[in-house]
């Protein structure tokens, strides 16, 4: 064990993850523009949602329904009404210098989630409905700051945990499990380089064995998988590295930088700090010389939000039988569907694969569907559909293919209509690019399999015909088979019909076997 | 053919018929109410911005509707002032602060559109407190309202401009909003009708906000039948307001829904409007805080007419009249100090000249730009909402109004409306109470709860005062929620009782004006 290892080892981690999610509605939270990104600047911004004077907030539904749904899969404990209430706070991307959030009455309270890899149960906190800020621009160098209300009042799910993680590794198992959630559900786009995914992670340490919770840091700024990873590992380090130097840590608010890094952390006091090369020596050895967290405002500083009932919005009301409806209406979840491909006999990472891309599992669905077994399925959808995706950069929810294109093949594939190389290199490309199923694509080109016995006449020719080749083949030289087979299938060059490899495969080895025999005796 | 000077004094619903049968033009309607703006403004200072250009275009544009055989609505070329906390679109809208001189919306208020298709002509943006915070008109960034019956008094508040302008004989129907008296009590001190309805009867779009649970637009006219025609326009629910509700709805109106499903629910019930078998509530404590002998008597008085019309008149009590203002005060300066959060000199409006950063901007374009008492009550409902205090208060203040509420609910009773003074005095001089914001918040004593409940309330001219000078007394009635077309034909019913007493302010002008 090495020193660092051992240091960190008489810690515990304490992690809990807040996560905001840009639901994919047409249109924003209380207005009608719609959410388009990388928009031209303020494009798409109307009075409401420019926070003029007189405006008011009309509730999307859909946006409502969808957070809802989110809960509902969460589990959470849901009220009769839910209310939304005013966060205060001054911010030029804040148009109205409120933002309409909830507090005292959430979507969700409670809930929980089961991990994908580790099968480990995060209890949630909450799950709540608010409306995004818009984007301030500092211009390098310039003196004016520009913003972009294109975001302001996008609508967001805010999704709370308990702190109920131990290690940078569940946080990330959580970070999968939950981007499939959300996939899933149809409730947001998930990427995170365009912002619509956003989380942020509250971290402490604590002696092993103490059951008092440390000070919690919550990080902000962690704007891709591995800034959380590495912001919750620094910030691990940092802590410990306190603690070691017989200091407490405190409350307060930092941000993730990736490529900052000093020996003093300006504004913070001598009895919060350690030297750099403390914190370091703690951080795994590959983490190269830059990507801490900045101190950003101690809990004194915190803004009083200063929150109140939304007045300009009445309550909204969650009968139990909608949320009955809700609950029945809810995909299968990512967890379930897994272990149900797997019982199919689907390989476990096909399963996975499949999992992950929710459009492509509701395809690989159509095919079973239609009669083809699973691993089968799984095997064309995975391969043949896969490539065909590939190749135009298409999502399975535009595939040009039919389902019922992909049971054909097998079909055709099952009754030998044709050999299966054949239908898999020659027919299926076809059907890909002309629309047409695959027994169509050899209708029109008169494709069709030969006869085993003019296949076999045709092998025992060329086999009488190549004594060399079939010498070859007796030392071992397996490459002769080739020749052999080339020479079958030049024997068919002039018909529509082509032989199996496969078949003359196996003639050739009925009469290897035979030759060898006869040799012996 | 009626004198153009006359046509100022015909009330809406003659001047729309008139319109409509073509007897006179639109035209001719506006011109004669833009002469008298222009000879009256230098005094009364109703409006901060006639539009008459704009004003001359909607009437000719009426007309030419007229003339290709369209009916251009029920208020068809009737000339409107709207209160200058509604949005208009094209035309400057500053709430009567100096953080919005400037600011032209690119919309147009809810219920701005509603008089627009229903053939009104706007006259212009008229004057009030800034932001609505007041009870005089003096907290106009662009200068007070002087009182039609008097230049040296105050029209009340915050609607000052819109009851001035209906009293002055500027325009025959008006736009007001009230969030604690704003349209009754400037009604009762320049002696005309305004009326505030059930709260979300009305849509609030595009209404400036003060205090979002309280704010209500309104009509001011110069009798009951004129309010209810508007009041027929203005109702009625609204998709880009959720508080706006459906009163046709029983799960909104409850057994009430019925009174709000004939097409025009409040002209027609104006037209058959009897206090024969109407059961008025006098609430006992206004009367006992009402040290204005006067007022009381005229009060007094008004309550003997209305049992001689076949009322049933008893007393009522409403135990929790001296929490009304205390009340009202935690809850309307919490959500204003939000409201008015959005007007920091960024995005629109007024912005500091200085060269500061974004917090210095902040600080700086909103102590430039917002008047000393709408400073005071963001300072109090900044205090009211932070946390230590958010439960002491804001959330005493919401329980308490709820308390009011069900002390409203009782009285109302086995009663169909609540009778006492709108304003325990009239108008006071200009000045009098500017300087002492507590004896301007008292003014308000009698209206206030109103709001907080809810509830519609009515004010009515029932006579005036003694004196070379005589001002006018107003008389409030408040109704059960949703009640509001009830409401304003037991108005009606009252104020033809009451015309015999010469008391009405339509039937008699303020003296001394040009
Ligand atoms: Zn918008």
């Amino acid at each position: 064990m090495s020193a660092r290892d051992e240091v960190l080892g008489r810690y515990e981690l304490v992690v809990g993850v807040e996560v905001h999610a840009q639901l994919n509605t047409a249109t924003k939270l209380f207005c009608g523009c719609r959410l388009e990104f990388a928009a031209p600047p303020n494009s798409r911004t109307c009075p409401v949602c420019l926070g003029h004077p007189g405006v008011l907030p009309a509730l999307n539904r859909a946006a409502f329904e969808k957070a809802l749904r989110l809960a509902v899969a969460f589990g959470c404990r849901l009220e009769p009404a839910t209310e939304l209430d005013r966060k205060n706070y001054y911010y030029p991307d804040l148009p109205k210098n409120y933002q309409i959030s909830q507090m005292y009455h959430n979507l969700g309270e409670g809930g929980e989630l089961v991990l994908l890899r580790s099968g480990r149960t995060v209890r949630m906190h909450n799950v709540h409905l608010e409306e995004d800020a818009g984007k301030l621009s500092h211009a390098e160098g310039g003196r004016a700051s520009t913003v972009d209300l294109n975001r302001a009042g996008t609508p967001l799910a805010e999704i709370v945990t308990m702190p109920d993680f131990r290690s940078v590794d569940e946080v990330d198992d959580y970070m999968d499990t939950l981007t499939e959630l959300l996939r899933t559900l149809d409730v947001c786009r998930c990427q995170m380089q365009e912002g619509n995914l956003r989380f942020e992670a509250s971290v402490s340490v604590r002696p092993r064995g103490q059951e008092a919770l440390g000070a919690r840091t919550e990080i902000k700024n962690l704007n891709s998988y591995s800034a959380v990873r590495k912001g919750i590992t620094y910030e691990h380090a940092r802590q410990v590295a306190l603690l070691e130097a017989g200091k407490t840590p405190r409350q307060e608010t930092r941000l993730w930088d990736d490529e900052g890094a000093t020996d003093y952390e300006q504004g913070v006091p001598e009895a919060l700090r350690v030297p750099r090369r403390d914190v370091w020596a703690l951080l795994p050895p590959d983490w190269g010389d830059t990507g801490w967290t900045r101190f950003m405002r101690s809990k004194e500083q915190a803004h009083d939000y200063r929150y109140f009932p939304e007045p300009d919005l009445p309550a909204f009301e969650v009968s139990p039988a909608r949320v009955d409806e809700i609950r029945r209406a809810l995909p299968e979840l990512p967890g379930p569907r897994r272990l149900r491909y797997a019982g199919l006999g689907v390989p476990q990472k096909t399963a996975e694969d499949l999992t992950r891309d929710v459009p492509l599992a509701t395809y690989f669905e159509r095919v079973m569907a239609l009669g083809v077994p699973a691993p089968d399925a799984a095997n064309y959808v995975m391969n043949q559909v896969g490539a065909a995706l590939n190749a135009r950069g298409l999502s399975a929810a535009d595939c040009p293919v039919p389902a019922e294109h992909v049971a054909d093949l097998h079909a055709m594939i099952v009754g030998k209509a044709l050999p299966k190389d054949q239908l898999l290199k020659e027919v299926w490309p076809k059907t890909v690019e002309e629309g047409l199923a695959p027994s169509a694509v050899a209708a029109k080109y008169g494709l069709q399999a030969l006869d085993d016995a003019l296949v076999v006449a045709a092998t025992d020719e060329a086999w009488a015909a190549n004594p060399k080749s079939v010498e070859d083949l007796l030392a071992g030289k397996d490459k002769a088979k080739r020749a052999l087979v080339g020479a079958v299938m030049r024997a068919f060059k002039a018909s529509k019909a082509k032989p199996d490899p496969a078949a003359i495969n196996a003639r050739l080895d009925a009469l290897l076997a035979d030759e060898r025999r006869r040799r012996l005796l | 053919m009626t004198a153009p000077g006359e046509l100022c004094w015909t009330g809406a619903a003659a001047l729309a018929d008139r319109v409509r049968r073509r007897e006179v033009s639109a035209l001719a309607v506006t011109e004669a109410h833009l002469a008298r703006a222009a000879a009256v403004e230098p005094q009364v200072k109703a409006f901060l911005r006639v539009t008459a250009d704009a004003a001359r275009a909607e009437a000719q544009a009426i007309d030419a509707r007229l003339a290709r055989g369209e009916d251009p609505g029920p208020l068809c070329g009737v000339p409107v002032a709207v209160k200058d906390n509604l949005c208009t679109r094209g035309v400057e809208t500053t709430a009567g602060s100096r953080i919005l001189q400037g600011y032209v919306p690119p919309y147009d208020a809810t219920v701005v559109e509603r008089l627009r298709q229903a053939g009104a002509v706007t006259l212009g943006k008229a004057n009030l407190d800034e932001f609505a915070m007041g009870s005089s008109t003096e907290n106009s960034a662009f200068g007070p309202t002087t009182n039609p019956w008097d230049p040296s008094r105050v029209p009340g508040g915050s609607s000052g401009g819109s009851a001035a302008a209906v009293a002055a004989g500027e325009a025959p129907l008006a736009l007001g909003s009230d969030t604690g008296g704003s349209i009754r009590q400037p009604a009762a001190l320049c002696g005309c009708v305004g009326f505030k309805p059930t709260y979300g009867a009305v849509s609030r779009f595009g209404l400036i906000a003060f205090a979002s649970s309280l704010d209500q637009v309104g009509p001011f006219a110069r009798d009951c039948a004129d309010a209810a025609l508007l009041m027929d326009v203005l109702w009625g629910p609204d998709p880009r307001d959720m508080t706006a509700r459906d009163p046709r709805d029983a799960r909104v109106a409850g057994p009430l829904a019925d009174l709000w499903a004939a097409p025009r629910p409040f002209s027609t019930a104006a037209a058959g409007a009897s206090l024969e078998g109407v059961t008025l509530g006098v609430v006992k404590e206004y009367l006992e805080l009402t040290t204005d002998a006067e007022v009381k008597g005229a009060v007094l008085a008004a309550l003997d007419r209305a049992r001689a019309a076949g009322a049933s008149v008893r007393e009522v009590s409403l135990g929790l009249t001296e929490f009304a203002i205390p009340t009202y005060q935690l809850v309307s300066t919490a959500e204003a100090s939000s409201n008015l959060a959005r007007y920091d000199g960024v995005h629109y409006g007024h912005r500091t000249k200085e060269r500061v950063d974004v917090v210095g901007l902040y600080e700086r374009s909103r102590a430039e730009g917002f008047g000393p008492e709408v400073r005071r009550r963001i300072f109090l409902g900044t205090f009211v909402l932070s946390s230590g205090f958010y439960d002491a208060y804001y959330l005493k203040g919401l329980r308490a109004r709820r308390r009011i509420r069900d002390d409203f609910l009782r009285a109302l009773d086995g009663v169909d409306a609540l009778v006492g003074p709108t304003s325990p005095f009239p108008a006071f001089e200009l000045g009098a109470r500017a300087h002492d914001p507590l004896a301007m918040y008292a003014v308000d004593v009698f209206t206030v709860s109103t709001n907080m409940a809810g509830l519609p309330g009515l004010s009515l001219p029932c006579g005036f005062t003694s004196g070379p000078r005589p001002l006018p007394i107003g008389l409030q009635l408040t109704g059960r929620p949703w009640s509001d077309p009830r409401l304003l034909a037991i108005g009606r019913a009252l104020e033809q009782a009451l015309a015999g007493a010469g008391g009405a302010g339509g039937a008699r002008r303020p003296e001394g004006l040009p």
